[in-house]
């Protein structure tokens, strides 16, 4: 791919641009900017790849390493930006086939709490958030996903512990804000 | 196992990573006994549970194509390596034309020192019409019935030059050995060379043998040197040896005139 072959850099995407996009999506919330971040990381591959080296770590998490620092660049550009997509992500999570067996509202309920966990994990601090996509979400070892962010093991573990616990908070004050609101629709029928 | 312990082991357990059986017993252990880290191991275990929904509904997003952006920078990328590609190639090329070329020079070179050394006789020693030495406007005469042998006047004088007598035997020792008679003791081969304008030829002759009973031409008397051809069976009238399977091609000699207009002496020609 090196040398200008178009056919491996195919190859290459097909394998390795939903594991990159997958990560961005869930890094940045936003279907555009993960895109924009795919084919960024492919074009610094292109241009930079000569600095691979295969002893440092895999394809696969110096792609996302790549992805990463792309990321984390283009959030805090855009931090002081409102996102528009969050009412065509639902739409677009609403499309989304459910399990067949379970029922109409089991199926909205599933929705819902995944968007809940989609929301919860947007608004942890990013140095939480991407330990919780890569471990949690893409199911990348600890080991690989140090690689990824450049620190230890240990560092891993332990941010990952700090972030389950602040999600399960999250996810806890967000269920009891939308009680909240289901009791306070009641008393105004 | 206590509290803290079971806090740090609870991500392991709940994310269903390679733990130690011993503390996963432990850990299951006081699970049972701790109403809280229970509560809390339950709370882990829904949270997983939300983000394998959360992974699966990811893992079914459309990827995007390939961009022609990146398709681009792959062109862009391509471009100077194989400008830089087809340099090397041309530097390759341009080693191997000057290779070749010094190494036909150093054959030609070569060809051409061994031709030298070798004496071989070039296409301008071959020409039938070498000029007179001597240009006199006399009209040159045959030897033993042969026509004589016109000089080429279309040549400017010292242009074609035969150095013959320069080269070898001096020709006031040419004409007094030609007067000592036919001597076989005192056949010479002398190599002699024609240049034309540049260009540079060899000839190997005999010494000269006079002809005839005539008196021996004298050195003051001048005269022309003829270039003629014979019948190869002259040289068995001198005394020479013939080769009999060439006894139909002719020999080359050079006739020397005296002031008289009668053939003092020959030389044969190679």
């Amino acid at each position: 791919m090196m040398a200008g072959d178009e056919a491996a850099l195919t190859t290459l995407f097909r394998r390795r641009a939903g594991d990159v996009y997958r990560f961005a999506l869930q890094m940045c919330g936003s279907r555009a900017l993960a895109d924009d971040v795919t084919q960024e990381v492919f074009i610094v591959l292109i241009r930079e790849g000569h600095t691979f080296d295969a002893a440092r770590g895999s394809v696969s998490a110096f792609l996302i390493g790549i992805a990463r620092n792309h990321v984390l660049r283009r959030l805090r550009r855009e931090r002081f930006y409102v996102s528009m997509e969050e009412g065509s992500e639902r739409q677009n999570n609403a499309g989304e086939p459910g399990s067949a067996a379970a029922g109409p509202l089991d199926d909205l309920a599933r929705r819902e709490t995944i968007e809940s966990v989609r929301r919860s994990v947007l608004a942890l601090p990013e140095r939480y958030r991407e330990v919780v996509v890569l471990c949690d979400l893409e199911e990348v070892s600890y080991l690989e996903a140090a690689e990824i962010l450049g620190c230890a093991v240990g560092t891993v573990r332990s941010r990952l512990h700090r972030a389950r616990a602040l999600l399960i908070e999250k996810l806890r004050a967000a269920e009891e804000t939308e009680a909240v609101e289901v009791k306070s629709a009641r008393c105004f029928a | 196992m206590n509290c803290e312990d079971f806090e740090n082991n609870i991500n392991d357990l709940t994310r269903e990573q390679m733990m130690d059986g011993v503390v996963r017993e432990q850990a299951l252990v006081h699970r049972d006994n701790c109403p809280a880290c229970a509560q809390r191991l339950a709370a882990e275990s829904a949270l997983s549970f939300k983000l394998r929904a959360l992974a699966v509904v990811a893992r079914s997003a459309a990827v995007p194509p390939l961009g022609n952006e990146v398709l681009a920078a792959l062109r862009e990328h391509q471009a100077p390596m194989s400008r830089l590609a087809t340099r090397s190639r041309f530097r390759a090329r341009a080693v191997t034309a000057a290779a070749t070329a010094a190494a036909a020079a150093l054959v030609l070179v070569v060809l051409a020192l061994g031709l030298l050394r070798s004496g071989s006789p070039t296409p301008t020693a071959q020409n039938p019409n070498l000029p007179v030495e001597k240009g006199s406007g006399e009209s040159p005469k045959s030897v033993a019935g042969q026509p004589p042998i016109s000089p080429n006047k279309n040549l400017a004088p010292g242009r074609l030059t035969g150095i013959n007598i320069k080269r070898g035997l001096p020709r006031g020792a040419a004409l007094a050995k030609a007067a000592a008679g036919p001597n076989r003791k005192d056949l010479v081969v002398t190599e002699t060379r024609t240049s034309v304008t540049g260009s540079y030829a060899v000839e190997i002759t005999t010494d000269f043998f006079p002809v005839g009973y005539g008196s021996a031409p004298s050195l003051g008397d001048g005269g022309q040197l003829v270039r003629v051809e014979m019948p190869r069976s002259a040289l068995v009238a001198f005394g020479l040896p013939m080769n009999v399977n060439r006894y139909d091609e002719k020999v080359k000699a050079d006739v020397l005139f005296g002031a008289d207009g009668m053939a003092h002496a020959i030389r044969f020609v190679q």
